[in-house]
């Protein structure tokens, strides 16, 4: 599973109380009950912890989207930024950092 | 003109230091053990105990994915709500929800989760701040959120007067009911008191007990060696129904809420008038308001505090509008002070003590202070006829909440 993934399933295991085994790539936002303000709490843990930028499109994710979606955006966001610049007071976390 | 109905008290829920509902708490407070003790949460600062309520599990109560939403206080209000409801023997399937009120004494002194926000924001750390900050510690997020969880759509209230919060909603939900824009309120307080800038700034005040070696026996309200209070958390929910409301679907009946009275000393900003007779006032105010006499109380829950002024200038209260003042307990003696709950645990109690007539103890009372010539229920339960009972409620700024509640 990509890198990206698997740390918003360990999130949402961890801050959200969500149970692993019920969560796939392809689990809805609906069906993860996440509505926006959780998908933000989502995003800004990742931002808290691991110094990943919020995605500043972050209000395209639906209802419908996926876990799959969540972490493309993510993906985007990282590579489109410059974490440094972005977020001089956190690195990315090493552990991700060498593997995105 | 439509009649102001009686106000019945149909379900009691309640979290606290003593259990984690009303049931373990009442026994708690029979058996009189006080529940103070270190505590992890305020290491390293002076005053480093307090009651907590640490039997409450909230994601056993409330659900893992429901419980990183909210903060600890509202998570209280919720499981006592859902117990009084319970207790109330409610079917919410077939109340009018429309008809259905909440309203709670709350704060939104939430340390653990305005804290670290703060951290983050002075550190320049903008981002990292939770967008569910405000909704997660906002006060009236405790009644928005019982409301949410019960599906209730009545009127949702928050209510502030301090240490009267609790007990303060209690009597706007009385009003609620009197004035026939509900049928049912669920009603009472929740906080916790006990977070780390609380007991600073506290302490700071000169508020708190520092008997550091020895916490079990720091909260001693009307003892000659009291030093000031000691911080606690909780929270308690009564179901409050218009007496024919609850009559025509059967309710249980655990008593009634006979009277109340709201004041304001215009004294100082957080010491009670020393001779008490600004919350003699308020006393006499709720009395009048329940057509009772002074000598119709059988029983005084006290505010009682554990500091040197509000338990001298109570007893002065008590002894001016009852002469010889009946049978008091001071239940902070065993749970601490929850803030914003305390009023509505104290009218949770006060309940229980009507229902099954008799009187929970007042732990640490070695010696009574000679200056207040009370009679304090201490070292057992005392069991007596119990028609009429009091609870008294006083918050910083001088804001009193007095109620009173009768046996069914």
């Amino acid at each position: 599973m990509a890198p990206v993934l698997s740390l918003l399933i360990a999130k949402l295991v961890e801050h959200f109380g969500r149970d692993p085994e019920s969560i796939t790539p392809q689990s809805s936002l609906e069906e993860l009950e996440l509505d926006s303000l959780a998908v933000l709490e989502l995003l800004t843990i990742l931002v808290d912890e691991h110094g990943i930028p919020m995605p500043e499109d972050s209000g395209s994710l639906k209802e419908s989207s996926t876990l799959s979606d969540v972490a493309e955006l993510i993906e985007q966001t990282l590579r489109q930024s410059d974490s440094s610049a972005s977020f001089p007071h956190r690195p990315v976390a090493a552990g991700l950092e060498a593997e995105v | 003109m439509r009649r102001a109905a009686a106000v019945a008290v149909t379900g009691v829920g309640m979290v606290t230091p003593a259990g984690s509902d009303a049931r373990s708490t009442w026994e708690g407070m029979c058996q009189g053990t006080a529940r103070a003790a270190t505590d992890p949460e305020l290491e390293g600062l002076p005053v480093d105990f307090s009651c907590r309520a640490d039997t409450f599990d909230a994601e056993q109560v409330l659900g893992r994915r429901h419980t990183w939403r909210v903060g600890r206080f509202i998570q209280m209000a919720v499981a006592a709500a859902r117990e009084a409801v319970r207790d109330a023997e409610l079917d919410r399937d077939a109340w009018c929800a429309e008809r259905v009120g909440v309203v709670i004494g709350a704060s939104g002194n939430d340390d653990a989760t305005l804290g670290p926000a703060w951290e983050r924001v002075l550190s320049g750390r903008y981002a990292s701040v939770s967008p569910t900050l405000i909704p997660r510690s906002a006060a009236n997020m405790a009644a928005g959120e019982v409301s949410l969880d019960l599906g209730i759509t009545g009127p949702g209230l928050s209510v502030q007067t301090a240490c009267a919060s609790g007990a303060t909603a209690i009597s706007t939900a009385r009003d609620l009911l009197r004035s026939g824009a509900c049928d049912i309120v669920l009603a009472g307080g929740t906080g916790v008191g006990n977070g780390r800038m609380s007991s600073v700034s506290f302490n700071n005040m000169s508020a708190l007990s520092r008997r550091t070696w020895s916490p079990e026996a720091a909260s001693r309200p009307f003892d000659a060696d009291r030093d000031g209070f000691v911080l606690g958390e909780g929270s308690a929910i009564l179901v409050l129904e218009d007496e024919r409301h609850a009559r025509a679907r059967r309710a249980p009946i655990r008593s009634y809420l006979a009277g109340a009275a709201l004041t304001s000393e215009a004294h100082h900003h957080i010491a009670p008038t020393p001779d008490g007779s600004g919350a003699a006032r308020a006393i006499e105010m709720a009395l009048t308001a329940a057509d009772l006499s002074p000598r119709d109380i059988d029983h005084v829950n006290a505010h009682g505090t554990s500091t040197p002024m509000n338990d001298l200038a109570e007893a002065r209260a008590l002894r001016r509008v009852f002469g010889a003042p009946p049978p008091v307990t001071a239940p902070k003696s065993v749970l601490g002070h929850s803030i914003t709950a305390a009023g509505a645990i104290e009218a949770a109690l006060t309940v229980l003590t009507l229902f099954h007539q008799k009187i929970p103890p007042t732990a640490n009372l070695d010696r009574l202070d000679p200056e207040i010539d009370l009679d304090i229920v201490t070292k057992a339960p005392r069991s007596q006829p119990l028609h009429a009972a009091i609870s008294n409620s006083f918050g910083f700024g001088g804001q009193n909440a007095i109620l009173v509640f009768t046996a069914p």
